[in-house]
């Protein structure tokens, strides 16, 4: 089967049987009256946010940027700088992850919990044949041989469709395309089969169809591995694509959450209206000025 | 042609490496014999670079010479980066109480001019090629430190960075494997504007006889012995001005060159 003949769907063919986060499951993840505020002036960055993401959930994070959306994955990650002052909860699997000693942070990130950046070229080491990278997130791990390691890496890398995978590992960054990037961090982020993975906007620096690829690359893989996903975009479309919750963040507090579906139909912050509108081009009248979000905002959008 | 400067840069530097060397193996005549028949000639069949006051074979001395400066140069600039590297890696990464210090401490060592330090040193210690060493190794340091500092603070904030964290990557995994590699063009070429600039010194400080003892011959020394007769015997004091020139020139084309490859502004457009 290709790519082409599984993207013809709404949102992907996918089975969807994963139950949405239900009270009275275990969560994998649950982040509880989550406050972060950054520097001398302590700006408040997140303001009480609280989620909770069942195991294989896929939870949407939208926002403007700025509004905390990366704050609040990297507060998973325990990667926020040291300026930053965080009180609350966040729980992996019941274990606290707020103030963890650094060593256990370490087993868990790479392992249960990986992440697919941004930015592919900057999230590769320019330095670094990208098939070392990846064997480096396995090694640190797992004990296995540099042979083995390799053909693992391999196997990863076919199985997000890099073609000829042996060249793409000993390639450097530069020798490689945007989408095959973002591809390899795809594939160096499944490589321990994470239970969780946090994607921030992994598909903006691409270009709209590499970006389809990709998404049902990402689509794919956590349907296959089962892992949850924390998706932070600011595209509605590609949420959707991707996710069966969203989590709408404005000035670094929640506003709104629910299913897609849901969401989507019966919005009720004036945020989320605002983004439904701007992306309804079939719904504005030619000729007139297209809505924006701050129309929703101000409260003179229609 | 953008590789021409490397080229010819590359190409004087290893004449100059390469005459160093040599001269610990030959050199046409013994640099220190004195061969009073031979005073002032100009050079010739016998002396190629003719000889200066006291009849000394001047190429021979220029050979030993090039090796004095070349060892002065390179241990200075090879201890500066040592130590300064680390030291400079560590604070950006780090970025804390410890790390201020050790970058102010930094800047007040780059306040203090190398002749100065060198002054105090040797009064201290005596002049000696060891003391001329650590006073150039000294000024240089502080150059490290800042550089690498800021390099890595450039590194630093890349995504591949928290990638490696995130993949359990300790501080010193990181800083070796990730940061050196991404630093490394920015220190080729600070260490080859840094030897150039220690070729100078070591030839300033041994022209004021602040480094070697008399019987070493260096390119400053025997500028400076070639001083008294300029007028008269100009080949005594131009021979070893040239040859500093050229040590100088080569390096810096070679660091130039350096840049224009290793530049990662320029890396991303080939």
């Amino acid at each position: 089967m290709t790519a082409g003949t599984e993207m013809s769907g709404p949102r992907g063919t996918l089975p969807r049987e994963v139950p949405s986060a239900s009270q009275d499951s275990v969560p994998l993840l649950e982040a509880k009256g989550l406050n972060v505020w950054f520097g001398r002036h302590r700006r408040q960055a997140l303001r009480d946010v609280s989620f909770r993401l069942a195991p294989g959930q896929r939870l949407g994070l939208i926002g403007q940027s700025g509004s905390g959306k990366s704050v609040t994955a990297l507060a998973v990650m325990g990667l926020l700088p040291d300026t930053a002052r965080t009180t609350g909860s966040i729980r992996f699997e019941g274990r606290e992850l707020l103030g963890a000693p650094e060593r256990a942070l370490a087993a868990l990130r790479g392992r249960d919990i990986a992440m697919v950046f941004q930015e592919p070229m900057t999230a590769l080491d320019p330095t670094m044949r990208v098939g070392r990278q990846a064997a480096e997130a396995v090694r640190l791990h797992a004990s296995a041989t540099s042979r083995a390691t390799r053909r693992r890496v391999i196997e990863a890398f076919a199985e997000v469709e890099l073609p000829d995978p042996e060249r793409v590992a000993d390639a450097f960054p530069h020798e490689l395309s945007g989408g095959q990037r973002q591809r390899v961090l795809l594939a160096t982020a499944l490589l321990n089969r994470p239970r969780l993975i946090l994607c921030d906007e992994p598909t903006t620096a691409l270009d709209v169809t590499v970006q389809a690829h990709v998404l049902d690359l990402l689509d794919r893989s956590l349907a296959a591995s089962g892992a949850a996903c924390l998706f932070i975009s600011h595209d509605l479309a590609v949420v959707a694509r991707v996710c069966q919750d969203i989590m709408v963040v404005f000035d670094g507090a929640i506003v709104e959450t629910g299913p897609v579906a849901r969401l989507l139909a019966n919005p009720s912050h004036p945020y989320t209206r605002g983004l439904i509108a701007a992306a309804r081009l079939d719904e504005a009248a030619p000729g007139s000025r297209l809505p924006t979000v701050e129309d929703f905002l101000r409260g003179t959008g229609s | 042609m953008k590789r021409l400067p490397l080229l010819i840069g590359g190409a004087m530097t290893a004449v100059f490496a390469f005459t160093a060397l040599l001269s610990l193996f030959w050199t046409p005549h013994d640099p220190a014999f004195v061969d009073a028949a031979a005073r002032f000639t100009p050079p010739s069949s016998a002396h190629w670079l003719g000889a200066d006051r006291m009849g000394r074979d001047l190429l021979s001395r220029l050979m030993a010479g090039a090796w004095a400066t070349l060892l002065v140069g390179g241990l200075a600039v090879l201890s500066a980066s040592l130590i300064g590297v680390p030291l400079g890696v560590w604070a950006g990464m780090r970025r804390g109480f410890l790390s201020d210090i050790v970058l102010r401490a930094s800047d007040i060592l780059f306040a203090l001019p190398a002749l100065l330090l060198a002054i105090l040193l040797v009064a201290v210690q005596g002049a000696s090629i060891a003391t001329a060493t650590a006073a150039i190794a000294l000024a240089t340091l502080p150059v490290f430190v800042r550089m690498s500092y800021s390099a890595t603070l450039a590194v630093i904030a890349q995504d591949y960075i928290d990638a490696a964290r995130l993949g359990g990557a300790g501080s010193l995994a990181i800083a070796w494997r990730h940061v050196l590699p991404n630093i490394a063009p920015n220190l080729g070429v600070q260490a080859s504007a840094s030897f150039s600039t220690a070729i100078l010194a070591e030839a300033g400080l041994s022209y004021l006889g602040l480094a070697a003892p008399p019987t070493t011959p260096t390119w400053g020394r025997m500028m400076r012995d070639g001083q008294t007769d300029l007028f008269v015997n100009p080949w005594p004091a131009i021979v070893p001005g040239l040859a500093i020139t050229v040590a100088v020139l080569g390096v810096n084309l070679m660091g130039d060159g350096l840049r224009d490859i290793l530049d990662p502004r320029l890396r991303e457009l080939r």
